[in-house]
């Protein structure tokens, strides 16, 4: 099941908040389980399974390293279990088809025959889930945390739907407060409805109405220069949009229910360098690689080659993470060397701080050649797209794109793009105001009642929207 | 009076969490009404609860007959063709109003793939037809914009 779809908001968050909020409060979080599975079941019974599994699993592993180190041993096993377990089934379910194919080519090129195997279906979350569990074992064996209280808090913190399929990446101790004990009033859930409405609106005007933009330049045999250029643009703004609604839109259902969940942007357009790019970007993930792969590899305490290595192997499979294509590994290289690079520009003091208007746009520049790999489906369709960029087949813009492009698109591309520099601006005016000012002024929110109701008015008539994300 | 944390308007404060649950109340009666005469295809229904199908279709048809499906396809067909004069997908308005199906005007890179896809599948509708005992009657026509220029 999807936010953006009138299943969803008109037949299972209706009942589920109803009886939610009629239920008493130590038979919510079973409740938040139950509801949970129906909404992930909504796409295939079958694959439920999976986080049943890992749930279960990833309990039992947390209560026995405890166990073990109550003895004065360590728990490596079970934690080394919980980490094969969660691994093997990320590999298996996400990178079967991706290992085989790139075998089966690998052995064509030395004249040897395909391996026939069956397809393997991608459990959508499981990317997301997989990762919480893990961490869950990790921080119990690192006593960062308490384990579970009960089975009942633990599925609900694994099932959790406004999170399960597309993050934010939340971890264990941040939410272990409040499965317990969290409050419910008509202010948190005012704050969650608005958030909820804004990730709604977000997704639906913007990030879909520049969608067949980028569509068409991705599906275009030789894209010019404008034409690339502009198509690019708009999937860097549709990416955006899309999944920060997502994120929104999943912390305004947790403040509903009383949960807190951590933010997972921070207005990334507006990054100085791609070193802060990252600490704006899927937060929830960047900091999940910082804690659980980069310092463990020993970050930057073993000298500055070793930096540069450990740099590289966690953006390449930071990228991998997205996805089992070339092109993910690609996009990974691409930011990883950036990173890099940065670090070493800045501890060899041989790039000068330069003004924002320089570095903003630069960044930004930079982020989006990185985009094309991350959208196109393979290399090829990737250096299309480069060429055009590159004005290798001209610098005009392509006759067989242009007539589809509509006054509808530029302009939501325009608004998109103003609100990526505005909403920051915006933010930090408002916070330096006077408290009354600044609730004067927030009731100009309320415009995004109408804006709400066109929202989905649109999504009605165009009937579907996924989202980027759930291949992930 | 002048608002201040502590004399602001509460109603106000909270009317953007009233509003959804009024949307969420409406939209509810609205769908259950929508999927009242639903009955779900029992052929493999099985295997179509087990990995989704049914939902699907559960879906299309929600999303069909919701009842403000007409009126959205309509103020939103209305809002784009007055401000930005563009149609729905698939429609293309030309000079004067008129309106031309999108598809005379698409461009793709190996037309002669396309028209053997194009082929392929009048043949395959032809093969279920048949099944039927149905006749295919396969009419060319000139394209729209042919027929005008």
């Amino acid at each position: 099941m999807v936010f953006a779809s009138n299943s969803f908001l008109f037949i299972f968050l209706p009942l589920f908040l109803l009886i939610y909020f009629v239920l008493p409060f130590r038979y919510r979080s079973f409740f938040i389980a139950l509801g949970s599975y129906v909404f992930f079941g909504w796409w295939r019974i079958d694959f439920l399974s999976l986080i049943l599994i890992s749930t279960v699993l990833d309990y039992i592993c947390g209560r026995e390293i405890v166990k073990a180190q109550t003895k004065g041993l360590k728990g490596r096993a079970w934690l080394i279990l919980s980490m094969v377990a969660n691994l093997g089934l990320l590999a298996y379910f996400k990178y079967f088809n991706f290992g085989l194919d790139s075998l089966n080519a690998l052995l064509n090129i030395f004249g040897q025959s395909s391996i026939h195997a069956w397809k393997v279906v991608l459990p959508i979350g499981i990317s997301f889930y997989t990762f919480q569990t893990m961490s869950y074992s990790i921080d119990i064996y690192r006593k960062e945390a308490e384990p579970a209280q009960n089975f009942t808090d633990f599925m609900c913190f694994v099932a959790l739907f406004p999170q399960l399929i597309a993050g934010p990446i939340v971890r264990y101790q941040t939410i272990a407060e409040e499965l317990h004990s969290r409050t419910h009033t008509l202010d948190k859930f005012s704050e969650g409805s608005m958030r909820f409405m804004v990730g709604f609106v977000k997704k639906v005007m913007l990030a879909d109405t520049v969608a067949p933009l980028a569509d068409m330049v991705f599906g275009a045999e030789n894209p010019m220069f404008i034409d690339a250029w502009l198509g690019v643009l708009a999937y860097t703004l549709q990416l955006y949009f899309d999944f920060s609604g997502y994120s929104d839109m999943a912390i305004g259902l947790g403040l509903m229910l009383g949960f807190r969940f951590p933010e997972n942007f921070n207005h990334p357009y507006i990054s100085k360098s791609i070193t802060e790019f990252w600490q704006r970007w899927h937060i929830s993930l960047s900091t999940w690689l910082r804690d659980y792969l980069y310092i463990p590899l020993g970050g930057n305490r073993k000298g500055s080659g070793r930096t540069y290595v450990n740099l590289m192997t966690v953006m390449l499979l930071g990228g991998l993470w997205h996805g089992a294509n070339w092109t993910f590994v690609l996009w990974g290289a691409w930011h990883g060397g950036l990173l890099a690079l940065e670090r070493l520009l800045a501890s060899q003091k041989l790039w000068r701080p330069l003004p924002a208007f320089i570095t903003m746009p630069k960044t930004l520049i930079l982020a989006m050649i990185g985009w094309v790999t991350f959208r196109a489906t393979d290399v090829s369709a990737a250096w299309k797209v480069y060429r055009g960029m590159l004005g290798l087949n001209g610098f005009g813009i392509n006759e067989s794109i242009a007539w589809q492009i509509h006054g509808f698109h530029i302009s939501m591309l325009v608004l998109g793009l103003v609100l990526v520099y505005v909403a920051p601006w915006w933010r930090d005016y408002l916070s330096k105001r006077p408290i009354p000012q600044q609730r004067s002024w927030v009731n100009i929110h309320l415009f995004i009642i109408p804006i709400f109701v066109l929202a989905i008015l649109r999504l009605s008539a165009q009937n579907f929207s996924p989202f980027l994300y759930f291949q992930f | 009076m002048k608002r201040t944390p502590e004399y602001s308007n509460k109603l106000l404060d909270s009317l953007l969490g009233w509003f959804l649950v009024l949307m969420l109340i409406i939209g509810l009666g609205l769908a259950l009404w929508a999927v009242k005469d639903y009955k779900p295809n029992q052929q493999d229904l099985w295997q179509k609860v087990l990995r989704g199908g049914w939902t699907s279709d559960f879906d299309k048809e929600l999303n069909d007959k919701i009842a403000f499906r007409q009126l959205a396809i309509d103020s939103w067909g209305a809002l784009e063709y007055g401000l930005f004069g563009t149609g729905r997908k698939g429609v293309l308005v030309g000079q004067d109003g008129w309106l031309f199906s999108d598809e005379e005007f698409q461009y793709y890179p190996d037309e002669a793939l396309e028209l053997a896809n194009k082929v392929g599948y009048i043949q395959e509708v032809k093969d279920t037809l048949a099944e039927v005992g149905a006749r295919l009657v396969v009419l060319v026509l000139p394209a729209k914009i042919q027929a005008l220029s």
